[in-house]
């Protein structure tokens, strides 16, 4: 579906990615995960093609994303940054019909089949009753459900999530997580996902790309990757795993 | 009828009204029920007066008006600044800067005795506005390149656009005083911002221009829309958000130097139009566009009505009343935005 | 730089400037003639030019001077009275004192002045609840300023025996000035300028913060609030008799700062020389606007609000020396 080939990108005179190549197919889920500083969110960005890189080409379905109209990019893939800021009191409903502006001509009417991709994409993130709210008044973890409904509505074949539950307490991480892990195979073929949290990614992804300092040192199932002696080395942080309820779970050891 | 149609729908009886207003009040006030009948037709006195006079002067109030709200309505909108003003951005200034200077020159090289109440009289009609949009381009571009820095902060704009603003009032006022002596009052009557003596040639300077502009803001305003979120949200959203930026800024010049052209830099619509159809709680783009186009007209309209109808005889330019209303706002503004962080 | 080769550089700039505006204009004048006196030139110096040339060189003293104190009060480099709206109160209030009640004619600084409070206080008041930064100082005294001119313009228009004259008297210059106005002119600016140079210890001190200030025993409020009116009355006066002139009061302290060591940026130092300075930029202004090849030569305004805008925009760059 996307696939970097020899990525090298520069912000401010400093290498941030070096060298980078792999392809994302279709059918995976994948976990970017990383320590600060190595480079997750301007990979996302790139593979996005919002950042132009420095050298190496980005393909998407086979072609040069640099050689693509944004409204192109867009149907195809979708993106949602970590900090979006929504426009002053907008409904709830209205912020997610934006997802589909790639899909309109410019004057043309929403569709029957864009209403049935909003209606789908607010179901499947369960925000259907909040569609009236202002998008303002809600609450973190409902606006965050609220964006992914936005993102879902685009119907991408790729979509690229930057922390996605960054800023949220347990309990909206939680509904975060399950929207994303409960998302049929068909609704997005290919997800990307920059995560913090090694459990999320445990949970979430069958594929997991472990960045460090702008190179990956790890690609593979999380069973092969997230492995006690290599969290040591990237991150410098002790860690366990345990079973719980058939389930692997990471736990961080403190000194 | 949801309240937003009803709104929709009563902005253009309210245009119709203002514009009635602005045919019965002046130097001669007229019964309302007779200003239909001259309108249309009608050979007295009176009537010439109306067609001649108050017709095309509240026509270009209106056009004038439309067009400075949704000038700064598309600058706010495009660059994400509440501040956004054809007149704070120095627009206004390099549009009037660009017809003075032109005027000055050929004034001195052609026509050293002619004299003329409107000074864009010297010019022939086609030029004017095409003029003053060069005018317009050159200035935006002088200030958005002087506040750059790696981006646009949007209070740091606004100081850069004053401060050329200021250079630009003042260059043009040089030229003004250059201008035979019994011109130099017009012209600066002019620079105020002022109806006076505009008849149908000056309609047609306007209408051209405005009808273009405002369709192609209508067209522009959909993806300009997705601007209200951030920058690489509406990217992803599939926006190409340069180039829209670009069409934004450049339509929101068109727009204002061609309401300059015709009406003098009338001052501060752009600004206190589309905060007002925002404070009345209209959020969706096309809404907001609909709105500025009336509510400008109708402002501009009304405050021509209370400069003439001030001191009969004689009048105050419209570009003073808003004036009077936009410095109010304005300080209102920089209070809320601190009010906020 | 140090301090005294500078002072000396700019006192003969200044004196240099008044020689060459006094010698120009539709008769040329020879230096010699001038100083020997006597026969139509020295009539002509020393009742056209000369009251001409001391109510340039006063108000620019004054503006720069007012400049400087605002600069100090806020703590704002940017500090201007032309650009915080004082400029434009002093000339709302000389123009209604003048249009309601001729009789004040005589005394037009005082009205200034009033105008002039009214209009920095606003200015202040809505500044201050945005945190005093540097620009919103500006934009707020955008605000005022744009007010009081409208309220300027609209009795102005209403006013017809006066609209000549105050619409000239407006765009700010020298042009026909008197002794008689030169004689309104000078007690305030002496005045203020001996009072703030008096003060110029307390002035160093609230150039710190005002927790700083008051543990050196500053009452640095009250202090702060008696240099602003004394940068008002500054700015009010040479607005009253010249016009509202902006640019001078925020470009002549910053120069002056940039000719001298940062050692020697003392106010008893810097007060006097940005007055040189101010005093030299408007008489230039006022020269070389005379010099213009053209029929009417603009007033002084027009020249110093193009070039010193220019400036303003040149030194407040992100590169430029005023930090923002």
């Amino acid at each position: 579906m996307i696939e970097a080939q020899n990525l090298l990108l520069h912000r401010g005179g400093r290498p941030v990615l070096r060298d980078l190549s792999f392809s994302l197919r279709a059918g995976e889920r994948t976990a970017i995960v990383g320590p600060n500083g190595s480079g997750k969110s301007s990979l996302l960005m790139a593979l996005s093609g919002l950042l132009k890189p420095t050298a190496g080409t980005i393909r998407l379905e086979g072609r040069d994303i640099a050689r693509l109209a944004r409204r192109q990019v867009a149907k195809t893939l979708a993106f949602l940054p970590q900090a979006a800021t929504a426009p002053e009191a907008i409904l709830l409903r209205d912020l997610v019909g934006h997802g589909r502006f790639a899909h309109r001509m410019i004057w043309s009417a929403q569709t029957p089949a864009d209403g049935a991709a909003i209606e789908n994409a607010m179901a499947q993130t369960g925000v259907t009753a909040l569609t009236d709210r202002r998008f303002d008044t809600l609450s973190g973890g409902e606006r965050q459900l609220g964006w992914l409904a936005m993102v879902l509505a685009q119907q991408p074949r790729v979509l690229l999530l930057d922390e996605p539950t960054t800023f949220l307490d347990l309990g909206h991480q939680g509904r975060v997580m399950s929207v994303l892990c409960d998302l049929p195979g068909d609704a997005v073929p290919c997800l990307v996902a920059v995560l913090h949290d090694l459990n999320h990614a445990l949970s979430l992804a069958d594929r997991v790309i472990v960045l460090s300092e702008g190179t990956i040192v790890a690609d593979g199932p999380p069973a092969d990757t997230l492995l006690p002696d290599l969290v040591a080395r990237v991150f410098g942080a002790r860690i366990a795993a345990l079973s719980h309820e058939r389930r692997t779970h990471i736990v961080p050891l403190w000194m | 009828m949801t309240r937003s149609t009803a709104l929709a729908l009563l902005l253009p009886c309210a245009a119709l009204c203002a514009a009635l207003l602005s045919m019965r009040f002046g130097a001669v006030s007229l019964p309302v029920s007779s200003v239909f009948e001259m309108v249309f037709g009608g050979s007295s006195a009176e009537a010439t007066l109306v067609q001649r006079y108050r017709l095309p002067r509240t026509l270009i109030a209106l056009l004038a008006g439309s067009n400075l709200a949704v000038s700064g309505l598309l600058l706010q909108t495009a660059l994400r600044n509440s501040l956004a003003d054809p007149t704070i951005f120095g627009i206004s200034g390099g549009a009037a800067l660009a017809l003075v200077a032109t005027m000055t020159i050929s004034v001195a090289v052609a026509n050293p005795d002619a004299r003329a109440i409107v000074p864009t009289e010297y010019l022939p009609g086609t030029l004017i506005a095409p003029i003053a949009l060069l005018g317009a381009l050159a200035a935006t571009a002088g200030v958005l390149a002087l506040a750059w820095e790696g981006g646009l902060d949007p209070r740091r704009t606004a100081l850069t656009g004053v401060i050329f603003g200021a250079v630009l009032s003042a260059a043009t006022m040089g030229c003004i005083l250059t201008l035979p002596e019994a011109q130099t009052q017009f012209a600066i009557l002019w620079l105020a911002g002022s109806l006076y003596a505009r008849d149908m040639a000056h309609v047609w300077t306007i209408l051209p221009w405005a009808i273009a502009g405002l369709a192609a803001s209508a067209l522009v305003m959909r993806p300009l829309g997705l601007l209200r979120f951030d920058a690489t949200t509406a990217a992803s959203l599939g926006l190409p958000v340069q180039a829209t930026r670009v069409t934004a800024v450049v339509l929101a010049s068109t727009l204002a130097a061609s309401a300059v052209s015709v009406a003098g830099p009338v001052g501060f619509v752009g600004l206190l139009v589309p905060h007002a159809v925002r404070a009345a709680g209209i959020t969706e783009p096309m809404a907001q566009l609909w709105g500025c186009i009336w509510v400008g007209g109708i402002l501009v309209v009304l405050a021509d009505v209370l400069g003439r109808t001030l001191a009969v005889p004689l009048e105050v330019p419209v570009g003073i009343c808003t004036s009077l209303l936009g410095a109010p706002l304005l300080a209102a503004l920089l209070l809320r935005k601190e009010a906020a962080r | 730089m140090r301090a005294r080769p500078a002072a000396a550089g700019l006192a003969f700039c200044a004196v240099g400037c008044l020689c060459w505006n006094l010698t120009t204009g539709a008769v040329p004048v020879r230096l010699a003639d001038m100083l020997a006196g006597g026969g139509d030139a020295a009539f002509v110096v020393r009742e056209l030019r000369l009251p001409r040339a001391l109510v340039a060189l006063v108000s620019g003293a004054a503006l720069a001077l007012s400049g400087a104190l605002i600069q100090t009060a806020v703590r704002n480099p940017l500090g201007d009275p032309g650009l915080t709206g004082v400029s434009a109160g002093a000339a709302a209030g000389v123009t209604l004192s003048l249009s309601l009640a001729p009789v004040a004619a005589p005394t037009p600084v005082l009205p200034g002045i009033l105008g002039g409070f009214l209009a920095g206080a606003l200015t202040l008041a809505i500044a201050r609840r945005t945190g005093l930064s540097a620009i919103s100082l500006i934009l707020a005294g955008l605000a005022v300023s744009i007010f009081f001119l409208a309220v300027t313009s609209v009795v102005t228009i209403l006013n017809r025996d006066l609209t000549q004259t105050l619409f000239f008297w407006q765009i700010g210059g020298f042009i026909n000035r008197t002794w008689g106005d030169f004689h309104h002119l000078w007690p305030w600016c002496l005045g203020g300028g001996l009072l703030a140079l008096a003060i110029a210890p307390v002035l160093d001190a609230l150039t710190l913060d005002d927790t700083t200030a008051r543990a050196v025993g500053l009452n640095a409020h009250a202090w702060r609030a008696f240099v602003g009116a004394l940068a008002v009355i500054l700015a009010a006066a040479p607005t009253a008799i010249a016009g509202p002139i902006a640019f001078v009061g925020f470009l002549s302290p910053h120069l002056t700062r940039r000719m001298i060591d940062a050692a020697a940026r003392r106010h008893v130092v810097l007060l006097p020389m940005s007055a040189l300075l101010g005093a030299t930029l408007t008489l230039l202004a006022d020269t070389v606007s005379r010099a213009l090849p053209l029929d009417r030569s603009p007033p002084a305004g027009v020249l110093i609000a193009i070039l010193g805008g220019l400036a303003f925009l040149l030194l407040t760059r992100r590169s430029g020396a005023v930090r923002l």
